[in-house]
């Protein structure tokens, strides 16, 4: 639960059961019904949070409307109880307006639960247009009701007001329970396959117990039921506490995003430099008197530099990729363990990997294997080996990696190798249920992680010790500002290691106090990770610099956003491209067009060159830029033939 | 009647060139392309097919040479050209055992691969008089013996040398200077960095 959300949430569940206890008592009692203000008080309370807490504009929006339309009712409920004159048209029309809100707030539910999870507005609009006009319709016949009167017969009789329901309230009333129950439904189905899905319960127990209430009320007669001859409570309660109480529950649980939830998680950005930060110091270390050494001891700091910034990009990279169920791809491993091994022939190191199957596990022992073949690494004088493969047979992951016996001398003198094995990294794949086995045969050490683990079941109830385990990150659904800061990382260090190998494999092609500015700018981004933006109006400049120093030629036509987040989406989209270029296009050359628009914001970068060789496969780079997209309510499309075309589309300002 | 091919080769690249070169000719018509060795076998077992070009190493799924088999069990009178671009020594020696009647190497090209399909279909057996020649440290790949290239496979599989005596029924002894005669020759430091260069050069490829 979001403990800030959870003090919220019990005021207000304290206070309306206080109001409705003292609602009940009044009737005994001479103590004044202060009811109304109360509950008032109740809703301008709530939307106050809301106003201040809810993350995605489209769903608080929706929430204050809701919030509103039952302030409004209360309202209306006083003045039709105690202003408006009997019979009159005041208090009819007060009565009438009772409806609104029974109308629009399932219409409010429903585009809520259709939001979550889903940053398509154009999509929810089209979608929830035909409800909108329904909804239109229906409140039309309810303020038009003294016409045709399809709505409510009223007469008065023996000095009492009568009525009786006529058909147009009984499509009112199922418009109400259909939409409150597809509402309940799509946000049980949406919390299900998230990561708060444990506490779906929750949501489900109030909307129910809301909706107990209401469905009460009619089969009483549309009357309140009573005790001791007064009523409990009255319907306008009731669908209040279906639409408040529903939606507070999903805030509360995570289901809906909050800031509350987002402050929670700043130990996601701890989490990150915990991992990472002592590589980022070894780097900061190493670049000390990089700028005045000689040729040799360059190029061999400017290697191991690499190592490391390959480690903390795809460590980072990884925690990109972990689903909201703690789980990540085996090819993850893959390939980081490629870009690891890139370098190290660099060394005069021979390393081979190889990587067969693949599945959906726990990140954690991905983590681990990564980490515990990074030490190993460290240790490895002249070859090391890699494997990854899954069996169905067996249902087992395994990790092995082989290393040389004869590890580098500042290792050895004791069991170093063998000590890894009783770390904590191991601890982590014990507590999984895994095994790791480390033994010496013919001059070679072997590693071995496995773990037993049911490919055809995709929760194995890890969770909570995943929590744990992971150490970074574990159920990312929403977490924009995390993704940015994950994903500068990724991006920046990338841009970096690109720029070194090209030094290091192409001597003369870049200077090396080019390198030295790429590798100091990326390790300030890496050790800033707050998720902010980029402030630099001269950062399109440095891409196009970078690029150059990459040897591709970047051309730039067009408006720079001012938007600081998307200016770090176009940063980490010309990076991306920069990197495919480089990878597999014979041309290196980029067009980059950013058209001047109102509403919205497109990227669109050209490259020309050849397919790709095999299937093409979203990973890495273009992943983290779909996601990045995607978070701020945008798309992004690639068309293939006859050259290359990323677009990037995403709305300006709230509409996002 | 045009003679019906499918290929099965995990390469987007590869799969292109062999259906360019189907295209030239009108004798050939391209009925199935696939990425997995098994889905090609699945559907040749299922439909009508003439000839069957197959690759030996993808990513996922059993290697070529396995749905060679499966195929040349099912159906012998499929003709097959297996393709690789893996110098592996015993691939050609696997390919003729399974009956495959035709071995291409992509990467060296002796002959285009339509001339190979022709041949192939006109009932030549065409196979490539020599295996590559694959540089290994400071040897080539042709020094090895063929009881070296053995140990040099089981090494590669991760095998002790208890295992790879045990294996090809000699000593532990003979196994090691098997591979001290490798390191002499390759200059090599280590048997594993031995291993992992025959891997990664593709002179030995583990099932």
């Amino acid at each position: 639960m979001v403990k800030n959300r959870a003090k919220i949430e019990y005021t207000l569940l304290v206070w309306i059961v206080l109001t409705a206890i003292w609602n009940y008592v009044s009737y005994f009692f001479d103590v004044g019904n202060l009811s109304t203000y109360s509950y008032v008080a109740v809703l301008i309370f709530w939307l106050i949070t809301v106003q201040k807490d809810i993350y995605s504009p489209f769903i608080r929006r929706r929430l204050l409307a809701g919030g509103t339309y039952f302030i409004v009712l209360f309202c209306l409920r006083y003045i039709r109880w105690n202003i408006a004159p009997d019979f009159s048209t005041l208090e009819r029309y007060c009565w009438y307006g009772y409806y609104f809100p029974t109308i629009m707030t399932p219409l409010l539910s429903l585009a809520i639960s259709l939001s979550i999870g889903d940053k398509d507005i154009k999509k929810l609009n089209r979608i929830m247009f035909p409800f909108r006009i329904m909804c239109l319709f229906l409140l039309t016949l309810v303020f038009t009701n003294d016409l045709h009167e399809a709505v409510l017969h009223i007469w008065v009789e023996g000095g009492k007001e009568h009525s009786s329901p006529g058909p147009a309230y009984y499509a009112i009333m199922a418009w109400y329970f259909l939409l409150c129950l597809s509402s309940l439904i799509i946000m049980l189905y949406k919390c299900s396959i998230s990561s708060v899905r444990k506490r779906l319960w929750f949501p489900v127990s109030v909307g129910l117990f809301g909706m107990g209430l209401c469905i009460l009320y009619f089969v009483n007669g549309a009357s309140s039921p009573k005790l001791f001859g007064h009523n409990l409570y009255n319907i306008q309660e009731a669908y209040m506490i279906v639409f408040l109480g529903l939606w507070e529950s999903c805030i509360l649980i995570g289901l809906i995003p909050s800031k509350s939830l987002i402050k929670e998680r700043e130990w996601i950005k701890e989490g990150i430099l915990e991992k990472v930060g002592d590589k980022i110091a070894r780097i900061r270390e190493l670049l000390e008197g990089m700028w005045t050494c000689d040729e040799d001891t360059f190029r061999d700091r400017l290697i191991r530099m690499c190592c490391l910034g390959a480690y903390i990009k795809r460590r980072a990279n990884m925690e990109l990729c972990i689903d909201e169920n703690g789980y990540i791809d085996t090819k993850e491993l893959t390939y980081a363990i490629r870009e690891c091994f890139e370098y190290l022939p660099m060394y005069g190191i021979t390393a081979g990997y190889e990587d067969t199957g693949n599945a959906k596990i726990p990140a954690a022992f991905v983590t681990t294997a990564y980490d515990i073949l990074e030490r190993i690494v460290e240790r490895t004088q002249s070859a090391c080996y890699a494997k990854v493969y899954t069996s169905e047979n067996t249902n087992e992951i395994v990790f092995r990696s082989l290393v040389e016996a004869d590890i580098k001398e500042e290792y050895s003198g004791g069991d170093h190798l063998k000590a890894i094995a009783e770390d904590e990294l191991s601890r982590a794949v014990k507590m999984l249920g895994g095994s790791i086995d480390v033994h010496e045969k013919d001059d070679t050490v072997y590693f071995e992680l496995t773990l037993k683990y049911d490919l055809r079941k995709k929760r194995i109830g890890l969770e909570s010790d995943l929590k744990g385990l992971a150490g970074i990150t574990r159920f990312l659904s929403i977490e924009d500002m995390s993704l940015g800061a994950k994903t500068k990382i990724h991006d920046a260090l990338g841009r970096a290691l690109l720029i070194a190998k090209r030094y290091l494999i192409e001597p003369g092609s870049v200077g090396r106090d080019a390198v030295l500015r790429e590798l100091e700018y990326s390790l300030s981004l890496a050790e800033n990770v707050s998720g902010e933006g980029i402030k630099d109006e001269h950062f399109i400049d440095r891409c196009i610099e970078q690029a150059g120093n990459l040897g591709v030629e970047v051309n730039f036509e067009g408006t720079i956003p001012e938007d600081e987040d998307i200016r770090m989406i176009v940063d980490t989209a010309i990076t991306v491209e920069i990197t495919n270029v480089l990878r597999y296009s014979d041309e290196k050359t980029l067009s980059v067009l950013i058209p001047d628009d109102e509403r919205e914001y497109t990227i669109e970068i050209r490259t020309a060159g050849k397919p790709a060789d095999s299937e093409f496969v979203e990973k890495g780079g273009l992943k983290n830029l779909r996601e990045l997209a995607e978070s701020v309510g945008g798309t992004m499309s690639l068309v293939f033939e006859p050259t290359f075309l990323l677009t990037v589309t995403m709305l300006k300002g709230e509409d996002r | 009647m045009p003679i019906k091919v499918v290929v099965a080769d995990d390469f987007l690249m590869s799969r292109q060139v062999f259906e360019s070169a189907v295209k030239e000719s009108n004798e050939f018509e391209i009925v199935g392309s696939f990425r997995t060795a098994e889905e090609a076998a699945e559907y040749v077992l299922k439909h009508s097919v003439d000839l069957v070009i197959m690759d030996i190493v993808m990513n996922e799924g059993t290697n070529g040479l396995s749905a060679a088999k499966k195929i040349k069990d099912g159906k012998p009178d499929v003709k097959m050209i297996i393709v690789t671009s893996m110098p592996e020594v015993s691939y050609i020696n696997r390919a003729r055992q399974i009956g495959v009647e035709s071995f291409w190497y992509k990467e060296i090209q002796e002959q285009p691969i339509l001339d190979v399909m022709k041949r192939t279909m006109e009932g030549e057996s065409v196979y490539p008089d020599t295996s590559p020649v694959v540089s290994l440290g400071n040897a080539v790949s042709t020094e090895f013996t063929d009881r070296e290239i053995d140990v040099l496979r089981l090494l590669v599989d991760g095998s002790s040398n208890k295992e790879i005596a045990d294996s090809l029924n000699i000593t532990e002894r003979t196994v090691k200077m098997h591979i001290a005669n490798m390191l002499q020759k390759t200059g090599f430091r280590s048997r594993l960095e031995l291993a992992v260069k025959a891997r990664t050069g593709g002179l030995v490829i583990p099932d």
